[in-house]
């Protein structure tokens, strides 16, 4: 019984060093999405319609305001690495104004140590606000990059109910697409932030959003066989929608998935009940991330979606007390930076949402 | 020639000058380590894969390429020991774009990254239990259809009654401290500045409070908590009032720490329903909040609604059928051809709140509080001497006491019932029968000219008072020490001095009014000291008091109640799995003080000099006081509650609650005459209630549904009434005590889209229950003008059920005045900021309140005290309302204009049918008709009334900015 007893003790305490020399063999890396909610600096960029983000403006943007809410996002980026013990590799945001407040952010000091680098354009939409990529420049080595405009061709939605004024006037942001390697693999993330849901005729801009992503990702998949995508943003839809399951042929199951498919790990999870915001008391995951086949089922050896959360689902809702609301009616959730017009002086309306890949 | 060429050449060049674009791009070079600037870095502006200019940045890392076209460019940027870095620069409208710093990552920092940084996520190690963070609590679905549909019929969620729903006003608990009323009349018509809530269901524990078994309602209401802007609205309904008025300011946190905000409203007219039904209701509201380091709140909020409105009264089916109207309203009158309302509410009771909150941490929060509440509360109605009851549907006035085909009644006089019915069927013609005739009382106070040429009032208006000083502290914290623990606790303290007394509102004509019980001048008209309610006065006067608009009279005692009470609560979660625990206990203690000697209940003399007095005024020392301190009343009480979640996943989850409570009689349940002396109640003991309740629900998908079965037991409640008793030919007050009741039923809740048609949802509840006594209580019944029992502790034998002689039970008893069987069934519609809402509605199985006379052994015998089963059965049977179903429809619409103002509206159109013969409540009267012909059974008084309005409308239009 002792003789059990020790080998029990010795396995118990070499599995630390075992795990090391495994570690060393494995590599993972997080790669996640989290919605800023309109992270403006203080000044007017000419010709941008930045006027209620200014320090005389409506919401009275001063400097003191802009620094807690830097110092905010970067706290949620450390807290993310504080919890899986490491940086996240690649980090698609959305809601910034410009280049200006991403190099502000990332030299925060909660952050500063990772080193972000930034991918960045400007969008076209003018009052709007941009997506943008942050990454570990030692981990991805970025190869390209393209700004995806929205356009409605080639389309198959029926746009009859719009007219070509409509369309030429339509405003929105770029799908940012970045391409690059990590331990030699070919990458390409899409960061996306789709179209909010104002109702009207708005129902099909997500959609074609998606469309727009899908159809450029088909492409990359062809002029780079085994390329593999992650595809990432705030979609305003839930994985449930069609814009979702139909246009970007989310899949909920890894078996399920075919090269012109994509696995979205946060199908099962909204079913069970995660949320990364929410609308009247309802929960919804708008910031969805997806993988391609290739990460999806990747071939032996190369970088593969890992299960995270309860050894079942493949991507995680980030939340912390510290991120959400502790009393009130909106208690449980988000605490925002603005609530009914006052700066509250909380984080986002949205939690960041992660996975992981391994191989 | 060479000129005229070099000048065109130099006017060319200009131009080309002129003409250069004046887009560029500029910025600092800096090291992102550190933030100094980078000199001599290389900077390559390409426009695809052209070259379109290189720079080099300056000694303080500044650079600047002008003369740009619009367009997206990439800037390349290089320097030794650092990255390369990217940066996408776009050119608009010709603007020069400031990069401000563009920061490089140092090249040795990337490579000499150790473990630590770089460390790897490890499955094993870290794989993640998070739970799904589902908002149960939130929007509860039962809740929100059932509080806001229901609430026309008096729906009672559980058939609880309203004085067990916890209401709290930044963290103290406002239920009154002598009745346990609810106390949203306080604050009512200050909505925007009360709007922000928090509210538990059931036995859920509050983060401010431990609550009870009926849900927690903590309403913030400090300058923080009021929507930043400026909003006014205007809201007219055909039930209260014509006309609300409100409008409202907050500035929200402001940068300087301070919150400001402002409330103000006007509550004005009548109503398409019920005459004599008015508001003339103000509202003010001002608080301030004071923020400092992120860390220390400090609130101030004052407010009150003070004004006044017109009551209404519950009449018998008689007077209703005989008026034709259900809603006929016997408090009023015309003088000199105006409506005039004899019972009026007036109050004006400010709220004065200190309020400081301390949050050092996520992990940690606390609060304390001192609230204080003062003022005025008085209810008016009439009172008068040597004269007939001068309410118009008084039972004598009716044909039904005139003429009754019983025989037995001996009411045979068919000419008097025939004009009593030709009155009260054309009360148009009969204003002064059918209502109160204000005119009269003013003819008759004026022709009562004593010697001194004075008239002394027969009927006067007096106000009820009942004036609070309400002092409360509370505190509580919330820590949460791990992630999976989180405790929340308080303690508070309630010092409430309530003065009870009478003044005189109104003479109506007359000069004055005198300080006697003109019920003791019955029985002692021969023994004047025994009529004086203010006895020392008599002594030192020789008389009674002569009174005057606005004298205190009839009594005046204080209510003292003291309350002192500590909780906590710890809440557990172990993966899907929760559970919460927490205890509470207090002391609860109250006595009266009488503030004048009664002449029926003096006491003892206090010294020998008042001995010396009473012996020459020949006044009788008794055992029961209406002066002075009563013995103090008080209870050790405690609760404890255990909660159990489980959520299932996908979006579902199970959870169930018990609990126990051992809580104090309230004042105004353990002093058998309040008004006339110090007794309390014998056998005052704890109310102790049980409550259990199994959930289940599920939220997500647009769905929301909630499935409840409760079993709740309350035992040892005990109750005290006053009111004219027959038998005894006396103002009588009747003391009951053990009555138990089990509440036991399910609810379901439930919001479904039709996915039909988009955004039309399917809603409704169900609420069955079965609210019943299982005991029979013990009655203790006492008159006024005697320290005499008239019945102690005696069983009341048929309160629980309706049994007959034979043990056969026809008949159970519910707890009242709430349907036991409620649904609802209707569609939502919402889209683009359009919301409509319609839906049916049913309520059965409502009971009307029981006296407990009717249900005593002798009541039900008779004068021959032979009991038959008739006799039971008539007297005993609790009445049953009959079924109702209602329509309902709400229509709403917001617009933004400009993303900046919002103008909206919402009209709600209920009971849509009309039905106009909805009882709500009611209540038996105590009185027993004692002589018959046959003197071998009693009869009942007939039951009165109240019935919800027909159909009736609230337009409320709002505008935000």
């Amino acid at each position: 019984m002792k003789r059990y007893f020790y080998i029990l003790l010795a396995a118990l305490m070499l599995s630390p060093f075992a795990w090391r020399a495994d570690a060393a063999k494995h590599r993972s890396y997080v790669i996640g999405f989290y919605n800023l909610e309109n992270l403006f600096d203080t000044y007017h960029d000419e010709g941008k319609n930045d006027y209620q983000y200014l320090p005389d403006g409506q919401n009275q943007w001063t400097e003191a305001k802009y620094a807690k809410k830097l110092h905010n996002m970067a706290s949620v980026i450390r807290a993310m690495k504080e919890d899986n013990k490491c940086w996240h590799a690649v980090l698609g945001v959305s809601e910034v104004e410009n280049r200006h407040v991403l190099e502000d952010l990332v030299s925060q000091p909660e952050i500063e140590e990772a080193n972000y680098q930034i991918v960045h354009y400007d969008g076209p939409d003018r009052r709007g606000v941009d997506v943008a990529l942050l990454y570990k420049p030692e981990v991805l080595k970025v190869l390209a990059s393209e700004s995806i405009p929205y356009t409605f061709t080639p389309s198959r939605i029926d746009w009859s109910a719009w007219t070509k004024e409509e369309m030429d006037n339509f405003r929105t942001r770029d799908v940012l697409m970045v391409r690059g390697t990590i331990d030699g693999e070919m990458f390409a993330f899409f960061v996306a932030h789709l179209p909010s849901r104002l109702g009207g005729k708005g129902a099909d801009l997500r959609p074609r959003g998606a469309e727009i992503i899908y159809m450029r990702a088909m492409e990359l998949q062809k002029e780079f066989p085994g390329i593999k995508i992650v595809v990432m943003g705030d979609m305003n839809d839930n994985p449930t929608d069609a814009s979702m399951t139909e246009f970007l042929r989310g899949k909920e199951k890894i078996a399920d998935v075919t090269d012109e498919d994509f696995f979205d790990p946060f199908l099962s999870m909204i079913k069970a009940g995660y949320s990364s915001l929410y609308y009247q008391g309802a929960g919804n995951i708008f910031d969805i991330i997806m993988v391609n086949n290739a990460v999806a089922n990747a071939p032996k050896g190369t970088f593969q979606i890992q299960p995270i959360v309860q050894k079942k689902y493949y991507g995680r809702v980030f939340s912390k007390p510290f991120m959400t609301n502790q009393s009130g009616q909106y208690k449980g959730t988000p605490f925002r930076t603005f609530s009914g017009g006052a700066f509250v002086g909380g984080y986002s309306d949205h939690y960041p949402t992660y996975i992981v890949i391994k191989k | 020639m060479k000129r005229a060429i070099l000048t065109l050449a130099a006017i060319l060049a200009g131009t080309m000058l002129f003409a250069q674009p004046s887009g560029g791009v500029k910025g600092t070079v800096v090291n992102r380590n550190g933030k100094q600037p980078v000199e001599n870095a290389r900077l390559v502006l390409m426009q695809g894969a052209a070259e379109v200019a290189t720079v080099t940045s300056g000694a303080d890392g500044t650079f600047y390429i002008p003369g740009l076209e619009n367009g997206m460019y990439t800037l390349v940027i290089d320097a030794p020991e650092f990255l390369q870095t990217q940066v996408q620069v776009t050119v608009n409208d010709g603007y020069v774009k400031n990069m401000f710093n563009l920061s490089l990552t140092g090249m040795q920092r990337v490579a000499e990254i150790d473990d630590d940084s770089f460390a790897q996520f490890d499955m094993d190690d870290s794989g993640y239990n998070d739970n799904p963070t589902i908002l149960f609590g939130s929007n509860d679905v039962f809740n929100n259809i059932a509080g806001y549909n229901f609430s026309a019929v008096r729906f009672r969620a559980r058939g609880y009654a309203s004085e067990s729903q916890d209401v709290y006003l930044a963290g103290v608990k406002m239920n009154d401290a002598i009745t346990g009323y609810s106390p949203f009349s306080l604050w009512s018509g200050l909505n925007e500045a009360m709007r922000s809530k928090e509210t538990t269901n059931g036995t859920e524990v509050s983060d401010y409070a431990f609550g009870g078994y009926n849900g927690v309602t903590n309403i913030f209401g400090n300058a923080t908590n009021v929507r930043k802007g400026i909003r006014g609205s205007v809201l007219t309904n055909s039930t209260l009032y014509r006309l609300r008025l409100m409008g409202s300011y907050a500035t929200g946190l402001m940068d300087n720490g301070w919150a400001l905000a402002f409330n103000v409203s006007a509550r004005l007219g009548g109503n398409d329903w019920i005459d004599g039904v008015y508001y003339r209701s103000f509202a003010y509201y001002a608080a301030a909040d004071k923020v400092f380091n992120d860390t220390h709140k400090l609130g101030f909020v004052f407010f009150a609604t003070p004004g006044q409105r017109g009551a209404q009264n519950a009449s018998t089916q008689e007077v209703y059928d005989l008026m034709g109207d259900n809603m006929y309203n016997s408090n009023w009158g015309y003088q000199n051809g105006k409506v005039r309302n004899a019972r009026v509410r007036k109050t004006n009771e400010p709220i004065a709140i200190l309020k400081y909150d301390y949050t050092p941490s996520d992990r940690f929060n606390a609060s304390a509080t001192v609230l204080y509440r003062f003022g005025k509360n008085g209810y008016t109605a009439l009172d008068w001497y040597d004269a007939q009851d001068p309410r118009p549907d008084y039972y004598r006035n009716l044909p039904s006491y005139f003429y009754d085909e019983n025989s037995d009644l001996n009411r045979n006089n068919q000419t008097k019932a025939f004009w009593a019915e030709e009155v009260w069927s054309h009360s148009g013609n009969y204003p002064t029968i059918t209502h109160i005739n204000w005119d009269r009382f003013y003819y008759v106070n004026r022709i009562q000219t004593d010697e001194d040429g004075l008239n002394r009032s027969k009927y006067i208006q007096e106000e009820r008072h009942v004036d609070q000083n309400d002092l409360n502290f509370a505190a509580s914290f919330k820590y949460r020490p791990l992630e999976s623990i989180t405790v929340t606790g308080g303690a508070n303290a309630r010092i409430n001095r309530t003065e009870y007394y009478k003044q005189v509102a109104d003479l109506l004509g007359g000069d004055y009014f005198v300080d006697i019980d003109n019920f003791a001048e019955r029985d002692f008209a021969a023994t004047p000291y025994k009529v004086q309610n203010d006895l020392d006065y008599y002594l030192v006067n020789g008389s009674a008091r002569t009174l005057k608009v606005g004298d205190k009279y009839g009594y005046d005692y204080l209510a003292q109640v003291r309350n002192f009470g500590a909780w906590v609560n710890g809440k557990f979660t172990f993966g899907n799995f929760s559970s919460n625990l927490g205890a509470r206990i207090g002391y609860e203690s109250f006595w009266r003080e009488g503030l004048v000697r009664k002449g029926l209940f003096p006491g003892t003399p206090e010294d020998d000099s008042m001995a010396a007095a009473w012996t020459a005024a020949g006044i009788a020392a008794t055992d029961q006081t209406s002066y002075g301190k009563s013995d103090v009343s008080s209870f050790l009480t405690y609760a404890a509650k255990l909660g159990l979640n489980y959520v299932i996943g996908g979006a579902q989850r199970v959870y169930a609650n018990v609990s126990y409570f051992n809580d104090a009689p309230r004042f105004s349940q353990a002093f058998l005459s309040p008004r006339t002396r110090n007794t309390l109640m014998d056998n005052l003991t704890t109310v102790k209630t049980f409550s259990s309740d199994i959930n289940w629900q599920y939220s997500g998908n647009g769905i929301n549904v909630r499935a409840t079965a409760y079993y709740t037991t309350i035992k040892d409640q005990s109750k005290v009434m006053s009111a004219y008793d027959d038998l005894q030919n006396a103002f009588s007050n009747f003391a009951i005590n053990g009555i138990d009741q089990r509440n036991m039923g399910v609810e379901l809740g439930f919001k479904v889209p039709t996915y039909i048609v988009p955004n039309l949802s399917v809603q409704g509840v169900v609420a069955a229950g079965r609210y019943e006594y299982t005991s029979n209580p013990t009655l203790t019944q006492t008159v006024d003008n005697s320290a005499e029992i008239v019945m102690l502790d005696v069983p009341v034998q048929y309160w629980k059920a309706t049994e007959l002689m034979d043990g056969t039970v026809t008949q159970r008893h519910y707890v009242p005045s709430t349907p036991q069987l409620a649904g609802s069934l209707g569609l939502a519609y919402n889209r683009n900021y359009w919301f409509i809402d319609a839906d049916v509605e049913y309520f059965g199985e409502s009971y009307l309140d029981m006296n407990p006379l009717y249900r005593t052994a002798s009541a039900v015998a008779g004068p021959d005290n032979v009991t038959t089963d008739n006799e039971i059965e008539y007297m005993t049977t609790q009445e049953k309302f009959n079924p109702a179903i209602l329509l309902n429809l709400s229509i709403g619409k917001s617009w933004y204009i400009q993303y900046k103002y919002q103008l909206g509206f919402s009209f709600n159109l209920k009971n849509m049918l009309n039905n106009r013969s909805v009882k709500t409540g009611g209540y038996e009267q105590t009185r027993l008709v004692d002589n018959t012909v046959s003197r071998t059974q009693y009869y009942r008084f007939d039951s009165k009334y109240f019935y919800m309005a027909g159909t009736n409308y609230m337009l409320n239009i709002y505008f935000r900015f």
